[in-house]
């Protein structure tokens, strides 16, 4: 039986002078897990990746990880704290914001430099991730040169340098051309049926998501949780996924007819013809 | 979802008061495509730091101690000759480490910037005394004992000194900062004793200065491509105001993202970097050879 990584307990969130981002949310992940956290727009899936990854805390409810209480007091204390840093590695939506070092090669250095392993270990490791990754050509280049598709990866390498077994991944393929989100989505694959990393993806991509996860928890516009199930279900829910805004209705033409019927192109979907004509 | 019946017409949209065409441009343009130049330069310096060439080989930390150490000596000689023989090490060092002439010729366009001002007063009578060269003004009758306003023989000799010294060490500090790229020099500063999180913030600051250049650019690209032409110096300034407060907020949002970043991957506070690679025989090397050049420069006076 697999173990419980994050057991979410009626979590609510707010930001300062703000409604809730998130609301009354409770749920568990297992190791090995391919979750999705599937919403429109500001729903609250960055916000809860943010909270998962202990960088905010909730205002009611709590979230237990590793088997010990997600705060501000056990993160800022060892064992627990670098032992969490080194296990959940969050892949932030904003590559910029994730690069921050002057080269790629401090940016892989740096988690390990941080948690102070031994100089050798890093470098092993900075030339293991950078193969694996197919980057080691980007080693001593700056961030800000790369593309969409590179930044994305050299992200990646920067989490994976800590072998993590938990990864967080906030709209991963956004704004990546085709090539690069399904090198990314093959790495992310062969991450969790390999390696056995838990995967924990936010996303409003629908023809993404059987790529990306195997359960799919579906949170509304009004920051709860309205569906938690697997993948396939989720996708066959039309009325769920029409009232949380993630496929929408509308008109298009056939030949002579126009009609009107929920539209997203993930499954096959049947629709009778001068519906609404 | 209906159009309005505006939308449906094609035809050209009239402009009341169309602008009158100038030539005169616009110096917040002027400013944001010379940020757009600083970020072109800074990505073409990368360029020249990658190549193969004698002082891309060097550890930056010994660069940056054998190129300050010349740059002081050059400060302290005075015979022009000693100064030329200067000029040309430096130029057999840029033309071993493979600068382009026009980034040479780029650089050295900045002297007269820096020089003009001082050195033309330099060249008068009244400054430097000597033999008179060109008379430019003759006064009525005598000022402090000073009948005219002359350039002098050693006028122009103070004044082709500097204009050379200046030069020399212009091209030298180009060398130091052409072949080495920021973040490896930014690493060099730590062999003043410089502090690691001193060192990280400048590697930050580099970073995250192309990132805000390119947004500002982007700012202000959005502002002309829905611009018929300039409004009122108040709605000008307007716009400034509010382009200035978005990007403060993007910097905002940004530094509490990066911030986060930080602290998912283990940052705590404390800073730890790489260590630097050991000094190699090269190295030593380079030393040993700027200090035999600093040698000649300092006999020679």
């Amino acid at each position: 039986m697999m173990n419980k990584i994050f057991d979410i307990n009626n979590i609510t969130f707010s930001y300062p002078g703000e409604q809730p981002s998130v609301k009354e949310i409770s749920f568990a992940v297992k190791q090995g897990e391919r979750l999705a956290l599937l919403g429109a727009n500001g729903s609250g899936k960055s916000t809860l990746l943010h909270l998962l990854d202990g960088l905010y805390f909730p205002q009611s409810g709590d979230i237990t990880a590793f088997d010990n209480k997600l705060t501000e007091d056990t993160l800022e204390h060892p064992p627990f704290g670098p032992q969490f840093r080194s296990s959940v590695g969050f892949l932030f939506q904003n590559s910029d914001a994730q690069l921050f070092c002057s080269t790629v090669e401090e940016e892989i250095a740096f988690a390990p430099l941080q948690l102070q392993w031994k100089k050798a270990e890093i470098v092993q490791r900075i030339d293991d991730v950078l193969n694996l990754l197919e980057i080691a050509h980007l080693r001593d280049r700056t961030p800000q040169n790369l593309s969409g598709g590179e930044k994305k990866r050299v992200a990646l390498a920067s989490l994976l340098v800590v072998n993590p077994s938990v990864l967080l991944l906030d709209e991963p393929t956004a704004g990546l051309d085709p090539r690069s989100q399904s090198m990314l989505l093959e790495i992310l694959e062969q991450l969790n049926e390999q390696a056995g990393i838990t995967l924990i993806t936010a996303t409003h991509d629908l023809t993404l998501l059987p790529h990306l996860a195997d359960r799919a928890l579906v949170l509304g516009e009004d920051h709860c949780l309205k569906a938690d199930g697997n993948t396939h279900e989720i996708l066959h829910n039309t009325d769920l996924l029409l009232s949380v805004n993630l496929i929408h209705a509308h008109a298009h033409r056939h030949g002579d007819t126009i009609h009107r019927h929920p539209h997203y192109h993930i499954t096959e979907h049947e629709h009778t013809h001068g519906i609404d004509s | 979802m209906t159009l309005p019946p505006w939308m449906l017409d094609r035809s050209t949209n009239t402009i009341n008061n169309p602008p009158k065409s100038t030539k005169k441009r616009n110096p917040l343009r002027q400013a944001i495509s010379s940020l757009a130049h600083v970020l072109e330069e800074m990505l073409n310096n990368e360029a020249i730091a990658n190549q193969n060439g004698f002082l891309q080989m060097v550890d930056p930390r010994a660069k940056v101690i054998g190129l300050f150490a010349l740059i002081i000596i050059i400060t302290l000689i005075h015979n022009i000759t000693t100064l030329i023989v200067a000029f040309a090490i430096a130029l057999l060092m840029a033309g071993l480490s493979r600068i382009p002439a026009q980034r040479l010729w780029r650089t050295w366009l900045a002297v007269p910037l820096f020089s003009t001002a001082i050195v033309l007063p330099a060249m008068l009578n009244i400054v430097t005394p000597g033999n008179t060269v060109y008379t430019l003004y003759h006064f009525a009758s005598a000022h402090f004992g000073v009948t005219s306003l002359t350039i002098t023989d050693a006028g122009i000799y103070v004044a082709i000194r500097f204009i050379l010294r200046i030069t020399v060490c212009i091209t030298l500090a180009l060398l130091l900062t052409a072949t080495t790229k920021s973040n490896r020099l930014f690493h060099g500063l730590r062999a003043f004793g410089v502090p690691k999180l001193f060192v990280m913030l400048l590697g930050m600051m580099q970073r995250y200065l192309t990132v805000f250049i390119r947004a500002a650019e982007e700012i202000h690209l959005a502002k002309i491509s829905r611009s018929v032409t300039n409004g009122p110096l108040r709605q000008e300034q307007a716009w400034v105001a509010a382009g200035m407060g978005s990007l403060f907020r993007r910097t905002q949002s940004m530094s509490s993202a990066v911030h986060l970043a930080m602290v998912s991957r283990g940052y705590t506070g404390e800073i730890y970097l790489l260590d630097e690679p050991k000094w190699q025989t090269s190295d030593w090397g380079f030393i040993m050879i700027i200090t035999g050049f600093a040698a000649i420069l300092l006999v020679m006076g």
